[in-house]
């Protein structure tokens, strides 16, 4: 179901679209770290994802919506990367699956996944990794005033007449 | 998707995607190695995903504004 919907988030040209399938790529993705045993992480993707970055990207599709069918970028000199990128992936990703053993042990244990304590996360964070967290709470300020600052008002009228007047607001309504 | 698309919002998608690849991959990891440090790290990774996100949307939103487009590559002079 997961792949599925990431694979119409990718093929669609609504944007609309993209934005609900994306939500269930998000919760997809929750329910295969319940799956792996991280129920913390999942909890957290809920809600840092499906209740923060999707709201902010709804609200960006409504608030950029000048046209709503995307179409695919014909210009040749984006799309030879992209496929070789694309490529490159692909060819990476199958001389990996079929030629690497990374884990041989996986398919003989039939032991059961072992539910990781949200108490050993804690201790984790506030021990070994305490310095990450706090930088993690520090940045996460910085990014809020940053957000704040770039989309407010104040930035478009602090750009002087004389830039602003003969500047790419008309040329780019072409 | 990062590379295909023209519309701003769809290549953010697409990077988000990204991570939450990069998520799968270090949960799945960790849990085979019965350590922690793949649940922390996919904290963290999710924290820098929501920040880059804020940031991304804002600049987008800016940028909607002063040139009345989202294409990718309309956006293409900084001042005048």
């Amino acid at each position: 179901m997961t792949v599925s919907a990431a694979l119409f988030l990718a093929i669609t040209k609504n944007i609309v679209y993209a934005a609900f399938s994306f939500l269930f790529v998000l919760l997809g993705v929750a329910v295969l770290f319940v799956f792996a045993g991280a129920e913390f992480v999942a909890v957290t993707q809920i809600m840092m994802y499906v209740g923060g970055v999707l709201v902010l990207i709804i609200f960006g599709v409504m608030l950029t919506a000048s046209y709503s069918a995307d179409k695919p970028n014909t210009n040749l000199s984006v799309q030879i990367p992209a496929i070789v990128l694309a490529l490159v992936i692909v060819i990476g990703l199958l001389y990996s699956f079929t030629f690497i053993e990374i884990m041989p042990a996986l398919a003989t244990d039939n032991q059961p996944i072992n539910i990781t304590k949200t108490q050993q996360i804690g201790y984790l964070l506030l021990t070994d990794y305490v310095l990450p967290f706090e930088a993690s709470g520090i940045l996460l300020m910085v990014a809020l005033i940053a957000a704040a600052m770039i989309a407010g008002n104040n930035m478009i009228k602090s750009i002087p007449h004389n830039l602003s007047k003969g500047g790419g607001k008309t040329e780019s309504n072409s | 998707m990062v590379l295909s698309k023209r519309h701003t919002i769809l290549v953010l998608m697409g990077i988000e995607l990204i991570f939450n690849a990069a998520n799968i991959n270090m949960i799945a990891f960790g849990q085979y190695n019965n350590s922690m440090q793949g649940q922390v790290f996919t904290l963290f990774v999710i924290m820098i995903a929501a920040c880059e996100a804020a940031v991304g949307l804002a600049i987008i939103l800016n940028v909607y504004r002063y040139f009345r487009s989202v294409e990718v590559g309309k956006a293409n002079e900084m001042k005048n």
